[in-house]
């Protein structure tokens, strides 16, 4: 059974910012991923901060699973008339897939995410919008009033910093504004909704980072889950070798297979020079074994290579923009 | 009409005489032209350099795309492919080191008859430090691939643009466009070509070239193979495997047959070892043909283009 939270203390302060107004209408798509006994109240918050960002506001909230009291409230917001569309999924789905979907169906001309506990500060969302005249993507960026330690947060973006040279510094508050036609070109899956600013550069989409007051949520940032480092090491793969695949795997495997040849060729030479005895000890099978891990890992290397090649027209690649036609 | 592709990136000095000097050599041929600039999200006034100049020039018309992110010469040329109006492409470096007063020669051999027409900088005025990596790299190349061009790296390169834009491009795969394209058995040729220093601005290229451009020429070997027999691509790698496992199960049953006891834990295990790699090569082969299968119609495509008319010479 979900767990239902408890109602977060209001944000200090949720009006809009001033002085900024999107073309066209702005879908809000708000992810409800857990049990929200508040959920009415929280929209309500929502809507009086994003009111003025925009000539027209639409809602989509995309339930993950079954959550029948926010299912409930959502009900209830629909039949009291607010522009509020509501979309359920299983959660098997997985968040990403979920996501995209949402995209897909939000219809406004920028689409603005976020999850139904944003940890930001709702009144600074205009910021997003000032951002997007020079992006595709713009990032929220939180800005705490204490710094946390580095214990706490800060852990992801480092390791995406490390592996991937990514220049963005919170990856964590899944606040993300998104032009029409980044929200088109967008396909994630598996838990890469978390990596969505390094997938959309990955893409070529220009996305810009924003800094704006927020939070820690509770409990949140304090280790690095399995799960999570794993869809790193999926995302570090697809980011950095999607094109390529063998020079990943071709590394790999000739690196341990360089060694394993070494080895068999110390242990040849101690046999024929030195006159050590071969037939009565591991070290050979040892040995023998890293060579054809090597040659198994370059043969996965090579396959991944065909299925580039073969599908190398449909590859997602930028279309480059039409500056003189 | 006549195609030329430029992949840009960052040469804001060298696009204004570029533009000046194509449209010298490509006035006289007296075919309708256009030059197509791809500013592969170049960081200096590239840009704005290009869309200073003058749409049209004659009958030389000048077409800009650009990427917003630096997405590499592969990518860039592969867009400018893909975007080209014309029957015949050519392709060029952007910072003056080829010469546009060769492209009406590759032209005339383009028109003998040849699919794709390779320029080879004889006289490369490069650092010693560039030309000869390149060389052996070009050797191994033809080595490798069966197809011995002597200068994979020279960019300037003429096609049949029903030829190229049939061939995949991508990664970094534009130093290997004429061993990829065996795939459609092309009618290749080669002419010798001026090759200039870089006057403006700095070279993209570093020495880990030379390991990437390794893995790369593995990989096309075995594209090459498998395209063109895919079942048995990997048969070479379990033949093998499956040898020495025969040799290492000879020595396991001399010593287990052996008068005085040897050990034969070794024997045996080196024996399950090359057999295991042998079963798994032939697994992969047979996953290959599952893959080829299931693109078929896609890469048949190379066995259609390589079928020519009876008399079509070359």
């Amino acid at each position: 059974m979900a767990a239902v939270l408890a109602d977060r203390p209001s944000p200090p302060r949720s009006e809009p910012a001033p002085g900024v107004r999107l073309a066209g209408r702005l879908c809000v798509v708000v992810r409800v991923d857990r049990e929200f006994t508040d959920l009415a109240e929280r929209h309500r918050r929502l809507a009086a901060a994003v009111a003025g960002l925009a000539e027209e506001v639409r809602f989509l909230y995309l339930l993950e699973g079954a959550l029948p009291t926010s299912r409930e409230r959502l009900a209830e917001l629909v039949a009291s008339g607010a522009p509020v569309e509501v979309l359920r999924f299983p959660s098997a789905l997985g968040s990403a897939a979920v996501l995209t979907a949402g995209l897909r169906k939000a219809d406004g001309a920028h689409v603005l995410v976020l999850p139904a506990d944003a940890p930001v500060e709702l009144g600074e969302l205009g910021r997003l919008a000032e951002a997007i005249g020079n992006a595709d993507v713009v990032v929220a960026r939180r800005m705490f009033a204490e710094p946390p330690s580095r214990l706490r947060a800060g852990k992801l973006e480092s390791l995406t910093r490390l592996l991937l040279g990514s220049p963005f510094a919170d990856l964590r508050a899944e606040v993300w504004l998104l032009r029409r036609q980044a929200a088109d070109q967008l396909v994630l899956y598996g838990n890469q909704h978390r990596f969505l600013p390094l997938i959309a550069q990955m893409q070529g989409l220009l996305v810009a980072e924003v800094p704006v007051r927020g939070w820690l949520p509770q409990g949140a940032g304090r280790r690095l889950d399995l799960p999570l480092v794993l869809d790193l090491l999926a995302v570090f793969f697809l980011v950095r070798f999607l094109h390529k695949p063998f020079r990943f795997f071709g590394g790999i495997g000739l690196g341990v297979a360089a060694l394993g040849g070494l080895a068999t060729l110390w242990l040849v030479f101690e046999r024929l020079v030195l006159g050590i005895a071969l037939a009565d000890r591991p070290a050979l099978i040892l040995s023998t074994l890293l060579v054809v891990l090597g040659l198994q890992i370059i043969a996965v290397g090579l396959i991944g290579e065909l299925i580039t090649f073969a599908h190398a027209r449909h590859l997602r690649e930028e279309e480059p923009e039409r500056v003189i036609d | 009409m006549l195609s030329v592709i430029v992949p840009l990136y960052n040469e804001e000095d060298n696009v204004a005489p570029l533009y000046e000097a194509l449209c010298a050599a490509l006035a006289p041929l007296a075919v309708p032209c256009e030059i197509l600039f791809v500013d592969d999200g170049s960081r200096d006034a590239t840009l704005a350099r290009v869309l200073a100049l003058p749409r049209r020039r004659g009958a030389v018309r000048l077409r800009l795309l650009r990427f917003r992110r630096n997405r590499g010469q592969t990518a860039a040329m592969a867009a400018g492919i893909a975007h080209a109006r014309g029957r015949v492409l050519v392709t060029m470096d952007g910072d003056l080191q080829n010469d546009p007063r060769d492209i009406p020669r590759l032209l005339a051999k383009l028109e003998e008859g040849f699919d794709l027409v390779v320029g080879w900088r004889r006289q490369r005025k490069d650092h010693w430090s560039r030309v000869w990596p390149s060389k052996v790299a070009n050797w191994l190349i033809g080595k490798v691939t069966g197809v011995p061009i002597r200068d994979n790296g020279c960019s300037l390169k003429a096609y049949r643009a029903e030829f190229i834009k049939s061939i995949p491009l991508y990664a970094e795969m534009h130093r290997f466009i004429p061993a990829i394209s065996s795939l459609a058995a092309p009618r290749i040729a080669e002419i010798a070509v001026r090759h200039h220093p870089r006057r403006f601005g700095r070279s993209k290229y570093g020495f880990s070239r030379i390991y990437k451009v390794l893995l790369d020429l593995l990989a096309i070997r075995a594209i090459l193979s498998f395209a063109r027999r895919p079942f048995s691509w990997l048969l070479g790698l379990a033949g093998a495997a499956g040898l020495f496992a025969l040799v290492a199960l000879a020595l396991y049953l001399a010593a287990l047959l052996a008068p005085e006891r040897a050990p034969t834990v070794v024997w045996s295990g080196l024996a399950v070892l090359w057999g295991a790699l042998a079963l798994f090569a032939l697994v992969l082969a047979f996953l290959s043909e599952l893959l080829y299968a299931g693109r078929a119609r896609e890469l048949a495509r190379f066995n259609r283009l390589a079928a020519r008319p009876l008399g079509s010479g070359h």
